[in-house]
C-alpha cells in the first residue's frame, strides 16, 4: 500500500514542470469559482444595504392598526423590531410645487429607516418638527433651531358613508432639528417632515389617526412565512399589507430564480471541469507505458485507479486553499480598488458557504476529472504498453477526414498533417476546443450583456443629463426665451425642453369603448375621489390626463419605452398623432385608436379661464412608462405628443421642464449659478443638480465593466491553458515522429509552421462553434432579460465575434510557442531512440 | 568513385565521468552503387555511426563528406534541405505519420520539398514494392510489413543517392522480412542506388556486397563478399 502511493509522490516530484501546470491549472479554476462566490455574495450584500439605506430596515408594514394589536406586534417573538407612523398630512405652498408630508415617528422607526440628524435633535414634545436640509433651502425657511413657522396641512380621508372627505387645519411649528436628505427626495419634489406621534394625536381628530407599523422579522424566521402568519392572526385586509419587495427580492426571498446567473456558474463550472480534466487525461496520456509496466509486474487496475485519486486528492489539498486564497485576494483587490463609496459592493463579504462550495466544486472537479483518465490507465493492458509502439499507435487515427483541396494549396502538406492531427485524440482536441469555446461563448455574451446595457441609456432612465429645471404646477412656464438663454450658456451641449400641463386635459370615453378593469378602476377609485368633481360631458366620463410636448432630441431617445406602435416624429409634427402611457389601468385603447380628450383653454399671461374644446388624437404608439417624471401624475393617462402639437392643441408657448447635458470638463459653478438665476424666475421652479448620482452610476458602470473583463481574462487564461497543455501533450507524443520527420528533412521553418497551424486550426475550430454558441446564447438571454430590462436591444454581436476569431487564433498560435521551442531543440536522432 | 566518406569520424555521448565514446575515429568509405551492410554487437555503435552519416546528428570530431561536399559545413536549414534530396532513411519502426495516407506519406519528403510528384515514378515504387491497392490507407489499416515496405517507398520517392537503414526488418517476422529486403534490393539495383544496412542478420548481410563490423566503436573488419 504504501510503496505504491508513494510512487505518486515520486511521480509528483519527478514531473515537476507537469505537477506544477496542474496545481496551477486547479488554483485557476479555484480561485475563479471562489471569486464568483465572493464577488456575489459582496454584490448581495451591497444592495441589501443599499436597500436597507434607501428605504429603511424593515420587511413590512401593516397599515391601520389599534394600540392593541401593536403591542400584540411588538411582543410576537418573531418580531424583532417594530416602528410606528402616523401621518398628519401635507403641506402645500402656493409658490411651490413640492409635496411636503408631514408625519409622526417613534424612535424606533426613526433608527429603521435609517434618518439621521445634521443638527439639533428629534422631535419630542408637542408641535416640534424636524426638516430635511433641502426643503430648508428651497423655502427659504431660516435653518435656526426654535425656529417657528405656521404651515397649514391637509389630509383625505374616507368618511364613514364612504366619502372621500378633506380635512385642512393649521398649527405653528418649532424647528428643532434638521435632518440628512432622504434618497431621490430631491429629484422627485418630494419631502418628509417629522414630528412627534403625540403631536399628531394633538392636531388630528381621533377619527383619522393612523397607526402603521413597520416591522423587522427575526432572522431566524422565514420573512415570508412570518408575515403570512403576523397577518392572518391580527386579521389584516391585503390592502393594509405592504411588502419591502426590493428588500425581499435581494434577500431572495421571492421565488424567481435567476435564470442568468445560473447559466453563468454553470458554464463557469463547465469550463473549469474542463481544464483540469484536460490536465489529468494528458498527464495520463504521458505516462500510458509506465502504467503498463506497473501493470505487467502485477499492479492491480484497481490499484492504479487509487493511486490516480490518490494523487488528485493531494493536489486537491495544496491547490484548493490556495485557490481560495487567490480568489479572495483579486476578488478584494477589485472590490477595494473599484468602489470607495456608495457602491454596489462596498465591502468583501467572504462566507463560509462561498468557501466550502469552492472547496466541494473544486474537489468535486477533480474527482469528475480523474475518473476518466483512471479508467484509461487502468485498462492499459500490459503487453501494449510494453510494446515499444503501443503510444504511437493508440494516437494514430483510423479514420481519413476531409482536406479539401482549395486548402491544399493554400496550407500546403504541413497544412494538412496539422490539420489531421487535431483530430488524432478525438477527446483531447474535443475537451480543449470546448474549453476554448466557453471563452469564446463567454466573451460573447458578456460583450453583449455590456454592450446591450447600454449604461448610457440607464442612466437617461434615472437622470436627464446634469441638471434639470422644473415648474410641475400651475399656469407658470419657461419661456422660449429661457430656453435660449440656456442654450447660451458656455458649456451646455444640450437641452431637452419638455412641454407639461397636468389638468384640464380630460380622457373622453363612455362605458363601451374601455375595457372593464379600466371602468371598475375609475368608479371605485377616481369617482369617489373628493377632488374629483368632474361632470359627465356629452354623455362622456371625463378623466385627468397628464399630456406632454417633447422635442425632436427627446422624441428620438424614447424608443426603449415603445410597447406598441412606432414613434414617427415628422407625423407627430404636423398630425395629431399621440403616444399613450398607460398609467394606472389600461383602458384597453390599441395603436390606431382614436380618442377624444376634452381641452381647458387658459390665458397665457393672466391663467385666466378662456373656454374649452375637444380634441381627437389618433395613437401612435404605446409607452409602458413615462419618459419623463415630473414627480406628480393626474389620475388617468399620459400622452405624448410633439411639442409643434402641444402648440397647437393648448396653446402654451412655454416649457415646463428642461433637461440640460453640459460638456465635460467645464466649471460646473458657474454654470449652476445662471441656470439657479433662470429656475428662480418662477417662484415654484426648482432647480436639480444630478452629480452625484451621475458620478455613482458612471462608477458602477466603470465597475461592472472591469468585473466582467477580469471574468473573460480568467477564463480565456484557462482556456489558454488548456491549449498549452494540449499541444505540448500532442508534441510530447510524436516526439519520434517529429524525428523521423526531421530524418526526412523537414526544416525547423517548417516544423513550426505545421505546429503552429495546428494551434491556429483549434483556434478557428473553436471560433466557429464559439460564435454560433455565443450568438444564440446571447439572443436566450435576450428573450430572458428582455421582461426585466426594456433598454436591452438585439443586435448580432459582429463585433466580438470578429473580436473571437482573432483572439482565439492568436491564442492558438501563442499556445504553441512553449512547446515548439521544445522540438526545436530537440536532437533529431534522440527523438528517434527514444522509444527503441 | 567514392559517394560516401567518413574521415576520423568520432562521437563522444555526455561529459566528464558518465561520457561514452560510441564511436572512436572511424574511417569508411562507401561507393556508389554499393551495398554495405554494417554488423556488430548491440552497443557497438551502428546506429550512431548511420545518425552520423546521415547527417542526423553533429560528430564530436571529424567528417562526413558525401559527394565530396562536408554535410556537416551546412546550416540546419540547408541540411535539412540536403537530407530530403540526398539521403533517404528506413529504421526499424517505420515511423509513419499517422494522420497520411500511405501515399500521402511517401510523397511527403517531395511535398516538403514544394517538388511537382512524378506520379508514374510513384506507381513504378508501389507496384515494385507491392503496395499498390494500399495507397490509399492510413498506416493503422496496414501490416508491418507493409508499413516498412511504406517507409521504403518514402525512402526512394526523391531518388536519393543514399540510402540509410538501420535493422529495417528487426521488427517483422523473417518470411515477411526476407520478402521486405528482396523488394529493397530490386529497388536499389533499379534505381542505381547505394544502401548502407544495419543488420544482425548474417543471411542478410551476405547478400550485401561488403560486410563492415564494429565493435566498441571502432571497424574491426571490412570484407568484400564473395559471390
Ligand atoms: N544519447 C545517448 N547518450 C548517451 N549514450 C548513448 C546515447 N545514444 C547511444 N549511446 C551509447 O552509445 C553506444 C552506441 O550506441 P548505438 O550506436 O545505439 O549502438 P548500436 O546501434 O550498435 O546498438 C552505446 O553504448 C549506447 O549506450
Ligand atoms: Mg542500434
Amino acid at each position: 500500500m504504501r510503496k505504491y502511493n508513494g510512487l505518486t509522490f515520486k511521480y509528483l516530484k519527478k514531473q515537476k514542470q507537469r505537477t506544477a501546470l496542474t496545481l496551477l491549472g486547479i488554483i485557476l479554476s479555484v480561485a475563479l469559482i471562489t471569486s464568483i462566490g465572493i464577488f456575489g455574495e459582496s454584490i448581495k450584500h451591497g444592495m441589501v444595504q443599499q436597500v436597507l439605506d434607501l428605504k429603511g430596515k424593515y420587511h413590512g408594514t401593516f397599515d391601520n392598526l389599534d394600540d392593541k394589536e401593536i403591542s400584540i406586534l411588538k411582543k410576537h417573538t418573531k418580531v424583532k423590531n417594530v416602528g410606528i407612523q402616523t401621518p398628519l398630512g401635507g403641506y402645500r405652498r402656493e409658490d411651490s410645487s413640492l409635496t411636503i408630508s408631514i408625519e409622526g415617528w417613534d424612535k424606533n422607526l426613526i433608527d429603521m429607516i435609517g434618518r439621521s440628524l445634521l443638527k439639533g435633535r428629534w422631535p419630542r414634545d408637542n408641535n416640534e418638527i424636524v426638516l430635511e436640509r433641502w426643503l430648508l433651502e428651497q423655502l427659504e425657511i431660516e435653518p435656526r433651531i426654535g425656529n417657528k413657522f405656521t404651515w397649514k396641512y391637509d389630509m383625505t380621508y374616507i368618511d364613514e358613508e364612504g366619502k372621500w372627505n378633506n380635512y385642512e387645519s393649521e398649527a405653528e411649528f418649532t424647528l428643532v432639528g434638521i435632518m440628512k436628505d432622504s434618497p431621490g427626495g430631491k429629484a422627485t419634489g418630494s419631502s418628509l417632515s417629522l414630528v412627534s406621534i403625540n403631536t399628531v394625536k394633538n392636531l388630528l381628530p381621533k377619527a383619522l389617526l393612523n397607526k402603521n407599523a413597520f416591522f423587522w422579522v427575526n432572522d431566524t424566521y422565514s420573512i415570508k412565512d412570518t408575515l403570512d402568519e403576523l397577518q392572518s392572526s391580527l386579521k389584516i385586509d391585503d390592502d393594509n399589507v405592504r411588502v419591502n419587495y426590493e428588500l425581499l427580492n435581494i434577500l431572495g426571498e421571492n421565488d424567481k430564480v435567476n435564470f442568468p446567473i445560473i447559466f453563468l456558474i454553470a458554464i463557469v463550472l463547465i469550463a473549469t471541469i474542463g481544464a483540469i480534466y484536460n490536465i489529468f487525461h494528458i498527464s495520463v496520456m504521458e505516462r500510458i507505458k509506465e502504467f503498463g509496466t506497473l501493470r505487467s509486474i502485477g499492479t492491480t487496475p484497481k490499484q492504479i485507479k487509487k493511486m490516480l485519486f490518490t494523487e488528485g486528492f493531494f493536489l486537491s489539498v495544496i491547490s484548493i486553499p490556495v485557490g481560495i486564497l487567490v480568489g479572495f485576494i483579486f476578488s478584494k483587490l477589485l472590490i477595494s480598488n473599484l468602489s470607495i463609496v456608495n457602491n454596489v459592493a462596498n465591502e468583501v463579504v467572504v462566507s463560509f458557504k462561498v468557501i466550502i462550495t469552492s472547496s466541494i466544486v473544486g474537489l468535486l472537479a477533480v474527482f469528475i476529472s480523474i475518473y476518466n483518465p483512471a479508467r484509461l490507465a487502468s485498462k492499459v493492458s500490459p503487453i501494449e504498453a510494453m510494446g515499444n509502439d503501443s503510444a504511437v499507435l493508440k494516437e494514430g487515427t483510423t479514420k481519413k477526414r476531409k482536406w479539401h483541396s482549395l486548402l491544399n494549396s493554400l496550407f500546403g502538406v504541413t497544412g494538412k498533417m496539422a490539420y489531421q492531427n487535431l483530430w488524432r485524440n478525438k477527446k483531447r482536441s474535443v475537451v480543449t476546443i470546448f474549453s476554448m469555446t466557453l471563452g469564446c461563448i463567454l466573451f460573447i455574451v458578456f460583450s453583449f450583456i455590456n454592450s446591450s446595457a447600454d449604461f448610457d441609456n440607464i442612466l437617461d432612465d434615472h437622470l436627464h443629463g446634469d441638471y434639470s429645471i422644473m415648474v410641475n404646477r400651475g399656469m407658470e412656464k419657461y419661456s422660449v426665451k429661457d430656453l435660449e438663454s440656456i442654450n447660451n450658456i458656455e458649456g451646455i451641449k444640450e437641452v431637452k425642453a419638455i412641454k407639461f400641463r397636468g389638468f384640464g386635459f380630460n380622457l373622453m370615453f363612455n362605458e363601451e369603448n374601455v375595457n372593464s378593469d379600466f371602468l371598475k378602476y375609475f368608479k371605485e377609485e377616481i369617482l369617489k375621489f373628493p377632488h374629483y368633481n368632474q361632470k359627465k360631458k356629452n354623455g362622456q366620463y371625463l378623466l385627468e390626463s397628464d399630456v406632454f410636448g417633447y422635442d425632436d432630441k427627446t422624441l428620438s431617445k424614447i424608443d426603449k419605452y415603445l410597447e406598441k406602435g412606432n414613434i414617427d416624429i415628422k407625423r407627430m409634427k404636423e398630425k395629431p398623432l399621440a403616444l399613450f402611457i398607460n398609467s394606472r389601468v389600461d383602458p384597453g385603447y390599441r395603436v390606431g385608436d382614436k380618442i377624444k380628450f376634452n381641452v381647458s383653454l387658459f390665458d397665457s399671461d393672466d391663467g385666466k379661464y378662456i373656454r374649452d374644446k375637444e380634441i381627437e388624437l389618433e395613437i401612435g404608439g404605446i409607452l409602458n412608462f413615462y419618459p419623463i417624471n415630473m414627480g406628480i401624475y393626474s389620475m388617468g393617462p399620459g400622452i405624448v405628443l410633439h411639442e409643434d402639437m402641444f402648440k397647437d392643441i393648448l396653446e402654451i408657448d412655454g416649457y415646463s421642464r428642461f433637461d440640460i447635458s453640459i460638456e465635460p470638463k467645464i466649471i460646473r459653478e458657474k454654470i449652476e449659478n445662471k441656470l439657479e438665476g433662470i429656475t428662480n424666475k418662477i417662484p415654484g421652479g426648482t432647480f436639480v443638480d444630478y452629480e452625484k448620482e451621475k458620478k455613482l452610476l458612471q462608477k458602477q458602470k466603470r465597475q461592472i465593466k472591469i468585473m466582467v473583463i477580469s471574468l473573460i481574462i480568467v477564463i480565456g487564461l484557462i482556456g489558454f491553458f488548456n491549449i498549452v497543455n494540449t499541444i505540448t501533450t500532442n508534441l510530447i507524443i510524436r516526439t519520434r515522429e517529429f524525428g523521423m520527420l526531421r530524418a526526412i528533412g523537414i526544416t525547423n521553418k517548417q516544423l513550426k509552421k505545421m505546429v503552429r497551424l495546428e494551434g491556429m486550426f483549434y483556434g478557428i475550430v473553436s471560433a466557429f462553434w464559439g460564435s454560433i454558441l455565443g450568438t444564440i446564447l446571447s439572443f436566450i438571454l435576450y428573450l430572458l432579460f428582455k421582461q426585466e430590462a426594456t433598454y436591452m436591444k438585439w443586435n448580432t454581436p459582429w463585433i466580438s465575434i470578429l473580436g473571437v476569431c482573432v483572439g482565439t487564433i492568436i491564442v492558438g498560435v501563442l499556445a504553441t510557442f512553449i512547446p515548439l521551442k521544445r522540438i526545436s531543440s530537440m536532437n533529431i536522432v534522440e527523438s528517434i531512440r527514444n522509444v527503441e | 568513385m567514392d559517394i560516401l566518406k567518413s574521415e576520423n569520424l568520432s562521437k563522444t555521448y555526455g561529459s566528464g565521468e558518465i561520457s561514452v565514446d560510441a564511436l572512436k575515429n572511424v574511417d569508411f568509405t562507401v561507393k556508389e552503387g554499393e551495398f554495405v551492410a554494417v554488423v556488430g554487437s548491440s552497443g557497438s555503435g551502428k546506429s550512431t555511426l548511420l545518425h552520423l552519416l546521415g547527417g542526423l546528428d553533429r560528430p564530436t570530431n571529424g567528417k562526413v563528406l558525401i559527394n565530396d561536399r562536408d554535410i556537416y559545413t551546412l546550416k540546419e536549414r540547408d541540411l535539412s534541405i540536403f537530407r530530403r534530396r540526398e539521403i533517404g532513411f528506413i529504421f526499424q519502426f517505420y515511423n509513419l505519420v499517422p494522420v497520411l495516407t500511405a501515399k500521402e506519406n511517401i510523397t511527403l519528403p517531395l511535398l516538403l520539398d514544394g517538388r511537382i510528384i512524378d506520379n508514374d515514378y510513384i506507381d513504378e515504387l508501389l507496384s515494385t514494392l507491392k503496395i499498390k491497392d494500399r495507397k490509399e490507407h492510413l498506416p493503422s489499416a496496414l501490416s508491418g510489413g507493409q508499413q516498412q515496405r511504406v517507409a521504403i517507398a518514402r525512402a526512394l520517392a526523391t531518388k536519393p543517392s543514399i540510402i540509410f537503414a538501420d535493422e529495417p526488418t528487426g521488427n517483422l517476422d523473417s518470411k515477411i522480412s526476407s520478402e521486405v529486403l528482396d523488394l529493397l534490393r530490386i529497388s536499389i539495383k533499379k534505381y542505381h542506388q547505394t544502401l548502407v544496412m544495419i543488420t544482425h542478420d548474417e543471411e542478410v548481410a551476405k547478400t550485401a556486397d561488403r560486410i563492415v563490423t564494429l565493435e566498441d566503436g571502432k571497424i574491426i573488419s571490412n570484407e568484400v563478399v564473395v559471390k
